[in-house]
């Protein structure tokens, strides 16, 4: 192939390749071709100046969106930083990204002193928080589907029981057909917190490191969920319905109301906290402890203590909220509670 | 806070082109490149001991993408290999030049792709790596997940293979 002008070598691919690999044996070859045609010295300079101009690159990130990305780090950095002041986020305001995981474990089960009308409620021995949690995911696990999100989620269900996952600051939305027979299960890792609204319309804020189970809809008797971790609920009302959280070693019989309840396995004590209404904790080998508002239940193994205590202490965290004094909020969010 | 400006501004644009080109969308990239940074600012003695701080923040960009794109591959049912090459690479090829003429664009644009085609996924990273972003052997080992002898290896073969698809052997034009 003789080469005239520049043009031809455009149509060369030895030369494209030459350019495009900067090998140096073929920077040698081409030293020897310049050598033996030196009248094209010109074209092939020309043609190289014109090849230095490819890149190989995709569509830039346009100067609005570089801009908008920096300000989305410099937000999540000084959120951060703000360890005495309270975060701003309201939950409500948070369209989640739905990865919600199956409540991985989700907390005990409750025996009852007399399981007249109780089924034993067992949770898969094999779902232990924190072993599954590798991944920063947040999993939704029905019957038929794990679905996978890696920003905090909100998903509601309707009435029927189909769920509407959604994003966190974002519109994302999935439908996800959740098991109608068996419970569904979320599963939020350290690092990212959920909310739910149950069929019922049971509102449910998950926190780090929980896994909750929960049905589609609540067709028995009564309604039920699992923890293993930490959760805030307001339960719905519903008389003809009583509502029972199960965790590994206590269940709450809930009497319409707001509370908290803190139930990570690694933890040495549990507890639960009222925030409005009544509830009643049962644990598997005592009675069933009342709790008024403001009312706290720690559960350890050196027994059972009720306290009165300041409610928003134990319940910001669904508003985004952590009071913790100089502790960071990525150090608390990792705390064995 | 604002020390990561510069170290920002002097990498976004590379950091998205490379995840853009390993098949992420916008957002996933964004979203990656967020979280490095951000990392970073909870960290600074991290970068402050790293000469290189581009390879630095593509490693991490890439290691990130691939957890990702493990999981999507997971959650479809589909096989992964633990190692990077499972990625597709593919690459866009521009001319950032008014002053060409459209028809030389022309010429170039489609020798280069035509070329690139015939690469495996592997080799085109590798070739991005080596001409755009200039990095390496050492610095493109790390990044594929291979030895720096294995590196080269890839790299000449690339070469090799295209060379033959070429058809005219460089000798005969002498």
């Amino acid at each position: 192939m003789r080469h005239n002008n520049y043009k031809d070598f455009l149509q060369d691919p030895q030369f494209i390749l030459w350019r495009l690999t900067a090998d140096e044996t073929l920077d040698e070859e081409w030293k020897k071709y310049r050598t033996a045609h030196p009248m094209l010295t010109d074209e092939l300079d020309k043609v190289i100046g014109l090849f230095g101009k490819v890149k190989l690159q995709e569509d830039q990130l346009p100067q609005q969106e570089q801009d908008e990305l920096l300000a989305r780090i410099h937000t999540s950095v000084s959120t951060r930083n703000r360890k005495k002041q309270l975060f701003i986020g309201k939950w409500s305001r948070l369209a989640v990204a739905a990865s919600i995981l199956l409540l991985m474990g989700i907390g005990s089960y409750f025996f009852l002193k007399n399981p007249v009308n109780e089924e034993s409620i067992v949770l898969s021995a094999d779902l232990i928080i924190g072993e599954n949690l590798e991944e920063k995911e947040i999993y939704l696990i029905t019957d038929n589907q794990t679905s996978s999100f890696a920003k905090d989620v909100y998903i509601e269900l309707d009435e029927n029981g189909a769920a509407i996952v959604r994003e966190l600051n974002s519109d994302k939305s999935e439908r996800v057909t959740t098991a109608t027979s068996a419970m569904n299960k979320l599963v939020v890792p350290y690092g990212k917190q959920s909310r739910l609204i149950l069929a019922d319309g049971t509102k449910v804020w998950v926190n780090s490191g929980s896994v909750l189970e929960f049905p589609a809809v609540f067709s028995g008797k009564e309604r039920t969920v699992n923890l293993a971790g930490e959760m805030y609920i307001e339960v719905a009302k519903d008389e003809s319905k009583p509502f029972f959280v199960n965790t590994k070693q206590f269940r709450v019989q809930v009497y319409g109301t707001k509370f908290n309840i803190s139930a990570y396995h690694e933890s040495i004590s549990n507890s639960v906290v009222l925030v409005e209404g009544s509830v009643g904790v049962q644990g598997i080998a005592t009675d069933e402890t009342r709790l008024q508002p403001n009312d706290m239940l720690t559960v350890a193994a050196g027994g059972w203590e009720k306290s009165q205590v300041n409610v928003s202490l134990y319940t910001t965290w669904k508003d985004g909220y952590i009071l913790f004094n100089q502790t960071p909020i990525d150090e608390v969010l990792r705390t064995d509670r | 806070m604002h020390e990561i400006d510069t170290l920002y501004r002097e990498h976004v644009q590379v950091l998205f082109a490379y995840g853009s080109n390993l098949g992420f969308s916008r957002e996933t990239t964004k979203d990656v490149i967020h979280d490095i940074f951000y990392k970073i600012c909870s960290d600074k003695l991290v970068l402050s001991s790293i000469i290189n701080k581009r390879s630095y923040l593509l490693r991490a960009l890439k290691n990130r993408l691939f957890d990702i794109y493990k999981q999507t591959r997971e959650k479809a049912d589909l096989p992964t290999d633990s190692t990077y090459h499972e990625i597709p690479f593919t690459v866009n090829v521009t001319i950032e030049d008014k002053l060409i003429q459209a028809e030389d664009k022309e010429l170039i644009l489609t020798q280069v792709k035509k070329l690139l085609e015939k690469l495996t996924h592997r080799q085109r990273e590798i070739i991005y790596l080596r001409h755009s972003q200039e990095l390496s052997y050492e610095e493109i080992a790390v990044l594929m997940n291979i030895t720096v002898p294995a590196t080269r290896k890839l790299y000449h073969k690339a070469i090799t293979a295209l060379r033959k698809q070429t058809s005219i052997p460089l000798l005969l034009l002498f």
